[in-house]
């Protein structure tokens, strides 16, 4: 076990450019695309049908809360995850905020699932520390510890087993609800046809009498064989991943933007292989400095 | 983490953030897919509620509020769209748009449309199933 989640290691650096990635690109989506900070308070209570974690607030505490104000907490808070300042308060308050603000349109008549991944790994970033390139480390100039390599493979490894038993589970409900019929021609076609936002290009694969299936058939085995990723090591494990989000990028391509698809691609920023990554940087910028100096010899 | 998860999927219950994923897995077929569409009216013409209008039902999305009434319609006896839950449903939408546009609609419809196989699907003819009439004074 131990030796699976070493193959998830991250040093400081390499952290750091997720960090800043995964949180820059989550704010730009909620605050510009999909902007979830509406108020409610407008909406009949004939309509409210409270989730879970809703029933232990009322409905009227629900629908007091101030859209701009959890709009411009989030966004500062993000702001300050993104760049590590005060990461350990910020991230906590960027979690609880967003929890609130995305679970609560999941009260009134349909539960969209698009958000709840995004939603764990905000909860699990408030469990790690910063990394290297980070304001925090800047103005406190700790230096990061083997122990703190080890939590951030552990986030790694948790969010890559998170997201892989997601996949695992919706194509083990597909054969549970629905069995290997789902993968149907027929019913591929009445999954695509029946979007309103279906695309051009979907209701051409639609057209088909065979297409419609083989896409159903790859989308469920790839869904129900997920969980195997986890034991794979880089770039295999990345490739799943790939293969992963380039399935939401094909649901977008035929289905159009009827589901929210982006939130779950932006969480695979979790499966590259940062640490690789922050080499191949290093190697680059090295390469590029080594090709200067050559410059400079014959100049 | 995993135990939660896994309650979630054997259960298929929502412990937000957690959730089971059901992500489409329900049967798909022409005849059981069943179509909510909401036609919106003033002096007797009307006009049908799509994703282009959005704003004016704000905070909701057309889909959420498709969904709200078929969700309505599976727990009524025989899945019928007529009940006193789906009426108040209706007059509380009309309500919403009246003050989010500022015109005085007075009439809603909710109307159920299926397909009878894959050659109406395909050729997108549709099977109205039942229809609600909501008029206000």
């Amino acid at each position: 076990m131990k030796k699976l989640i070493d193959s998830y290691s991250a040093d400081a650096v390499s952290f750091s450019y997720f960090r800043f990635i995964f949180y820059s690109v989550t704010l730009y989506f909620y605050l510009f695309l999909n902007n979830i900070f509406s108020s409610w308070g407008q909406v009949d209570s004939n309509f409210w049908q409270p989730i879970s974690f809703f029933k232990y607030f009322s409905y009227s505490f629900v629908i007091s809360a101030n859209p701009h104000i959890l709009y411009w907490v989030f966004a500062v808070s993000m702001v300050f995850c993104a760049i590590g300042f005060f990461f350990r308060l910020s991230s906590v308050v960027s979690f609880l905020v967003f929890l609130f603000a995305a679970g609560l349109p999941c009260n009134f008549g349909k539960i969209h699932h698009s958000n709840h991944m995004t939603a764990i790994l905000l909860g699990l970033l408030c469990l790690v520390p910063a990394g290297k390139v980070s304001l925090d480390s800047y103005f406190q100039s700790t230096s990061d510890s083997k122990t703190n390599e080890r939590i951030w493979a552990w986030f790694f490894f948790t969010v890559t087993a998170y997201m892989a038993l997601v996949y695992g589970s919706a194509g083990l409900q597909k054969l549970r609800n629905t069995g290997w019929s789902w993968t149907s021609n027929e019913s591929m076609v009445a999954i695509i046809l029946t979007r309103p936002t279906v695309t051009p290009f979907g209701v051409w694969v639609a057209q088909s009498d065979w297409l419609g299936g083989l896409l159903a058939k790859y989308a469920l085995l790839l869904e129900f064989f997920a969980p195997l990723a986890i034991l794979l090591k880089n770039p295999s494990r990345a490739f799943y991943g790939f293969l992963l989000f380039m399935l939401h990028q094909g649901m977008y391509w035929t289905l159009g933007d009827h589901g929210a698809f982006f939130p779950y691609q932006i969480c695979f920023l979790a499966w590259l292989p940062w640490s690789s990554i922050h080499f191949q940087i290093l190697a680059m910028f090295g390469f590029l400095r080594t090709r200067l100096s050559v410059q400079e010899k014959f100049r | 983490m995993l135990a939660i998860m896994s309650f979630c999927v054997v259960t298929t219950r929502e412990l937000y953030p957690f959730a089971p994923y059901t992500m489409y897995s329900h049967p798909f077929t022409p005849a059981s897919f069943h179509e909510v569409r909401i036609f919106i009216g003033k002096d007797s013409t009307e006009f049908e509620l799509t994703p282009t209008l959005n704003n004016i039902i704000a905070p909701f999305d057309e889909a959420r509020i498709k969904d709200s009434f078929e969700q309505e319609r599976w727990n009524n006896p025989g899945r019928r769209l007529e009940s006193p839950a789906v009426r108040k449903k209706a007059r509380d939408l009309l309500a919403l748009i009246v003050k989010n546009t500022g015109i005085e609609y007075d009439s809603v419809s909710v109307a159920v449309f299926s397909f009878k196989n894959l050659t109406d699907l395909r050729a997108g003819k549709k099977t109205l199933l039942e229809r609600l009439d909501e008029k206000i004074n």
